[in-house]
């Protein structure tokens, strides 16, 4: 009786707790992307391990660069990516481009809300100064 | 063993507590919608709307008549309240245009789904419905807006010929009252959803000045002459529109009903404004003015900036959950439906957006009533 109540209480946390860890160490980030939108301009952004994509050019990127952007990336809670809150809405009425996060890894894609592109949720500040970097240089 | 079965009682209790807690949420919600119901008198849902937003769904979950009286206490407030403090007096302002809105286009029965297509074409002939207290009344026939142009030039290509303004001014007298030819190009599936507006545009004053500014952004820098641009004129009864190089990619941006006065109206890039002389394909044909004003007259744009379920709060425009770009085929399907792309508040090309619908005509027409945040426009 005590064991089984001890089962029904204790596995849903420990599922919550394993999931957690799962998307932590099981999942590799392959990518991010940094996408703005607007009527009549765009900018695209892909950083890799490998090479950098800047609206469908093709750059080198050193090692040393992206592991500046996965640490920027650990910063970030993936999970909870979609759910940042936004400061501004100037897009809705287009006084900003629409802009989106988006980071691919092994096993998911995570995509943050849309938010305008000069003023980006306070927890994206980091990465996207590291990649505006990477494009400036 | 001891501590373990201490332990999972504890759990337990805080368990049931939360599953009670939840139970009477929901009781107290039920309470709630049965007495709003009571009361009959103009149940307005506003819990879909936002000003700011993210697009974690925060203001879901909360669908349900509310009435008028009970607003204050509502929870939906509570969200609006924590919004608020980015801008108090603008998130109160465009809450209450859209609780009036709703509420002369409920009381009306101003339905925009299918079903009435064509049918509320002169805009009334429903009269205040809903008990005691008619409400405004809708307002009939032509309305009639009166422009000041602002041109702000860094170079003399930049000052742009009156032919141009024309252009523009021509480009929204036709679109505003479906008089635009490629109206015709509008697939039958949305053919009975397209609106007339009826309102006119009328070239009121030109102001040209030469500025230092080589793009003014989007700050409305453009809007003041200590910036370099130049001064709001009559907003109440005028509709101001700058044309300047704005830069960063921006072709265009408009500012809501209910921000400030001072920074009333739209803005249009050089390149963008008209059908010649700078005006440059394939944003040549003035549908960025269209569109800026439509944003000015309260319209959001149709993918409703967010997804699927998002509104624009305009029942004749199908769900989608993005803009479509360029010049899409038809049919373009989001959201298990097919997309208005035709439609001006879409991201489309200048020659490949040529509608309003009806909703959208009665949105913007619901700013014109007495008390509407456009009243001033109407002379009695």
């Amino acid at each position: 009786m005590i064991l089984k109540l001890f089962i029904y209480l204790f596995i849903p946390f420990s599922i919550f707790h394993s999931i957690e860890e799962f998307d932590k160490s099981g999942s590799e980030i392959i990518s991010v992307e940094y996408i703005a939108e607007t009527r009549g301009a765009s900018i695209k952004i892909i950083v890799s391990s490998n090479k950098i994509i800047y609206n469908r050019k093709n750059f080198k990127i050193s090692s040393k660069n992206w592991k500046n952007i996965l640490k920027d990336l650990k910063k970030i809670s993936l999970t909870k990516l979609a759910s940042l809150n936004v400061p501004s809405d100037r897009r809705f009425s287009d006084a900003a481009m629409h802009a989106k996060i988006i980071v691919n890894t092994t096993n998911y894609k995570y995509m943050s809300p849309n938010f305008d592109h000069d003023n980006p949720p306070i927890e994206l500040i980091g990465l996207i100064n590291s990649i505006q970097d990477l494009i400036e240089n | 063993m001891k501590k373990y079965i201490l332990v999972s009682f504890i759990l337990l209790l805080i368990l049931n507590a939360c599953v009670a807690d939840s139970i009477y949420e929901i009781r107290n919600v039920t309470v709630d919608t049965h007495d709003t119901n009571v009361i009959e008198l103009s149940q307005i849902d506003m819990s879909d709307f936002y000003v700011y937003t993210d697009e974690s769904e925060i203001i879901t979950g909360t669908r349900g008549s509310i009435n008028n009286q009970s607003l204050k206490n509502c929870y939906t407030m509570k969200n609006l309240n924590r919004l608020l403090k980015k801008d108090k007096g603008l998130e109160k302002r465009m809450y209450d245009i859209e609780f009036k809105t709703r509420n002369l286009l409920m009381r009306n029965n101003f339905k925009p789904g299918k079903g009435n297509g064509g049918g509320n074409g002169g805009g009334n002939g429903n009269g205040g419905g809903g008990g005691t207290d008619p409400g405004p009344t809708p307002v009939t026939g032509i309305v009639n807006i009166p422009v000041v142009v602002h041109v702000l030039y860094n170079n003399q290509s930049q000052n742009i010929s009156d032919s141009q303004i024309a252009s523009q001014i021509q480009v929204l007298n036709d679109d505003f009252n479906a008089r635009n030819s490629d109206v015709s190009m509008v697939p039958f599936e949305f053919s009975g959803d397209v609106g007339n507006s009826e309102i006119e545009f009328t070239l009121a004053q030109i102001i040209r000045k030469e500025t230092s500014v080589s793009a003014f952004g989007t700050n409305d820098a453009i809007k003041f002459s200590s910036q370099g641009g130049s001064d709001v004129v009559s907003p109440e009864t005028y509709l101001n529109i700058w044309v300047g190089n704005i830069g960063g990619g921006i072709l265009g941006y408009a500012q809501f009903p209910g921000g400030s006065s001072s920074t009333d109206g739209v803005v249009i890039g050089t390149n963008y404004f008209g059908t010649n002389g700078t005006a440059t394909s394939p944003f040549d044909k003035g549908r960025t003015g269209t569109h800026e004003v439509g944003h000015w007259l309260n319209l959001r744009h149709i993918w409703g900036d967010g997804r699927c379920k998002r509104d624009d709060y305009v029942a004749d425009t199908p769900n989608s959950d993005r803009p479509n770009y360029s010049c899409p085929s038809y049919p373009t399907v989001h959201c298990r439906s097919n997309d208005m792309t035709m439609n001006y508040m879409d991201y489309t090309n200048d020659a490949c957006m040529y509608m309003f619908t009806n909703g959208q005509k009665d949105r913007m027409r619901a700013l014109f009533v007495e008390g509407g945040a456009r009243a001033s426009f109407i002379t009695p």
